[in-house]
């Protein structure tokens, strides 16, 4: 069992996307946003969400004859009649992902003998990623996208977060173990270590589940509609109850619930989620039966459960049916420097499916007059000469390597995510500029400027913990910060706008932990839900706020 | 000058890959999931979808009668002799036979999957044939 493979289809019609709904369980189609199919219909559309979409996708599944107005076609080749550009506009398409996204798996839906027929095909299709289904029938196009995901899953996700730190192969091998079988899993660890990423990536995807994962995020969800949340409810149990709608553990069920920041859920839900974890059933409210589940929980808190049980912030019976047994610790970056090399290419890597980067790559690969770039490489030091050929290579002076390394990165692996797609994006801008005043480049070689590495780890630093009674202070220094107000905006909107950099400075501040917002701002560390809640209405997302 | 006949070639090949691919996909792809365990009911249900509503674009649905009538008419109006027209004619008339398979009370049970398979491919191998025999002699 693995986690469902998330499709893109371009189609102009849904026999495509109904055979795949139908038959083949294992994918997941996209729906763009608004849209009442699961496909796009066309090539600009394909690109326009492309560009926008900031979700995953494993693979593209391009049909190659559109039977669209001419308007919506790319062009093919010159002269080539409508009936042709028809006929192979996915190679019309093709070219444009190759172009903007070259990191992106593309099944391209036609037979090998008719793609032999456009001279255009020849050189897409000899590039990496991509991928011709030759055969007409559900297995081929089954075993087709199974290769083409599984290349890229190795690639892009499977060893992202192990390296080859002795602590995280241990923990690899015990969650090996621990996704077997129906028992809750803790996973602790500073915020950004990557406990959501190892929940679905590897708890759930070992675990031979066959239902979705789905997750919880306690914080984000108004208290008065928690039960409902959490348990489901039919139709007019509840004013607002419009409808019948199911709860996360029943949606959960033969998978997996992710509880993120658990440590954060009110005494009351966690006395709730007590029950379901003892009876393995849930009652939705307004409903006179209760409904058995199988779900297998992965609890995620970014400190000690253990420590919030002696504080009295969580209830030790939850604790002790979670299992303190299978809490694994995840370790901050900070404590395993030895893969901060592998880790940063592999981020590197992974940016080329940023379409902001790679449209800039695309850029640079012009001024050096090659024809695409599939790959960005880090190197340590302009005598490093590793084999990185095909690749863009940014070159990082060993100094300013040693800086990195000397680094505390308290956002761990997703600051560092932020850094090097900050580095790679600075770096390229750099080069773009460097063309564009009619200095030419002459190789895939460009060198990181160590100033530029040097402000990104300093905007991160401001930020590290401060030893003062456990509290950080950040950037709030002598209780003063400074606040933009637009004048033009209402005496409500001022007082949101004060609002929110005061809530963002402390975010920063407290480190990002909202238990110690809590303390700060109403002087209890339990508030920490009341305090997230805020955080939300006034328009802030954690995942949004870099570090 | 440009040899008539060789346009009217090249019409007829864009016509006929179209066809193959409208086939291919559209049609054979409805049946391809079958499998000789495959239930009367379902066997019965593939063949519906895959002979009446063959394709769906932009909330239409065309039959695969409909869609063979269309490129019928294209290859008629070419006024184009070529050996293969019998042989495309036969075995798409197969494909579209197959609907008598639809009533249980006219056709107890369905043929072999094996046999849906290979009629239902037929067409775009024969397409395939008369392609390569059409540009063989260019």
């Amino acid at each position: 069992m693995t986690a469902k493979i998330r499709l893109l289809l371009i189609d102009d019609g849904d026999t495509y996307a109904q055979l795949i709904r139908e038959q083949m369980p294992e994918c997941e189609l996209i729906r763009p946003p608004g849209a009442d199919t699961d496909c796009v219909g066309d090539g600009p559309e394909a690109i326009s969400f492309l560009e926008k979409y900031k979700g995953p996708i494993d693979l593209v599944l391009l049909d190659m004859f559109f039977d669209i107005p001419e308007d919506k076609l790319f062009p093919l080749d010159e002269g080539a009649s409508l009936r042709r550009t028809r006929r192979f506009q996915g190679v019309a398409i093709l070219r444009e992902i190759h172009a903007r996204f070259p990191a992106l798996p593309v099944v391209l839906l036609t037979s090998l003998e008719d793609l032999s027929l456009v001279d255009a095909a020849k050189d897409l299709v000899s590039q990496s990623m991509t991928y011709v289904l030759d055969g007409q029938d559900v297995d081929a196009l089954r075993v087709r996208i199974a290769a083409a995901t599984k290349r890229s899953r190795v690639e892009d996700g499977s060893r992202v977060l192990w390296g080859e730190n002795s602590v995280m192969k241990a923990i690899q091998r015990r969650l090996t173990v621990l996704a077997r079988g129906a028992m809750p899993v803790i996973l602790e660890g500073e915020t950004g270590t990557g406990k959501s990423w190892l929940a679905e990536q590897y708890v759930h995807v070992n675990s031979g589940r066959p239902g979705p994962f789905i997750v919880l995020d306690l914080s984000t969800i108004p208290e008065n509609l928690l039960s409902a949340h959490l348990f489901g409810a039919v139709k007019g149990a509840y004013t607002g109850a419009v409808e019948s709608r199911k709860g996360v553990f029943e949606m959960a069920n033969e998978g997996t619930l992710f509880i993120d920041e658990i440590q954060n859920a009110p005494l009351e839900v966690q006395k709730q989620l007590l029950l379901v974890l003892q009876d393995k059933k849930v009652r939705p409210l307004g409903a006179s039966r209760e409904i058995l589940v199988d779900v297998k929980v992965v609890a995620a808190s970014n400190r000690p459960l253990d420590e919030a049980v002696a504080q009295g912030t969580f209830r030790p019976d939850l604790y002790m049916r979670l299992s303190p047994a299978t809490c694994v610790q995840i370790p901050p970056l900070r404590m395993r420097l030895e893969d901060l090399y592998y880790l940063a290419n592999r981020f590197a890597r992974r940016a080329l499916q940023n379409s902001d980067i790679a449209s800039l790559v695309k850029e640079v690969a012009t001024s050096i007059g090659i024809s695409t770039i599939t790959d960005i490489r880090l190197v340590i030091g302009r005598n490093d000469h590793t084999d990185v050929s095909g690749s863009l290579q940014l070159v990082i002076p060993k100094p300013v390597w040693r800086m990195m390394e000397s680094h505390s990165w308290p956002g761990n692996i997703r600051e560092l995510e932020m850094i090097i797609y900050n580095l790679i994006t600075f770096t390229l801008v750099d080069a773009i500029d460097t063309v564009q005043r009619g200095i030419p480049i002459t190789n895939t070689r460009l060198q990181v400027d160590a100033g530029l590495v040097g402000n990104l780890l300093l905007g991160a630093r401001a930020l590290e913990r401060k030893p003062e009674n456990g509290q950080g202070s950040g950037s709030i220094d002598d209780n003063r910060i400074p606040v933009t107000i637009n004048s033009a905006g209402t005496l409500n909107d001022v007082a949101n706008d004060v609002e929110r950099q005061y809530f963002l400075t402390l975010f920063h501040s407290c480190n990002r932990d909202f238990a110690q917002m809590a303390h700060r701002l109403l002087g209890d560390s339990s508030k920490a839900r009341a305090v997230r809640l805020r955080f939300n209405q006034l328009g802030l997302r954690v995942r949004d706020i870099k570090y | 000058m440009i040899d008539s006949k060789w346009t009217r070639k090249d019409e007829l090949i864009d016509i006929l890959l179209d066809l193959k691919h409208d086939f291919g996909k559209y049609l054979f792809l409805h049946l391809s999931h079958l499998t000789a365990d495959s239930p009367e009911d379902m066997i019965r249900e593939a063949l519906r979808t895959a002979l009446f509503e063959t394709r769906r674009i932009s909330g239409t649905v065309r039959t695969a009668e409909e869609i063979w009538g269309q490129y019928r008419s294209e290859i008629d109006a070419l006024k184009y002799a070529f050996n293969g027209y019998d042989r495309l004619v036969q075995c798409v008339d197969d494909a579209l036979s197959l609907h008598r398979f639809l009533i249980p009370e006219s056709a107890p049970h369905p043929p072999h999957v094996g046999h849906i398979h290979k009629v239902a491919r037929q067409v775009s191998e024969v397409i395939a044939q008369i392609i390569a025999e059409e540009n063989s002699d260019r």
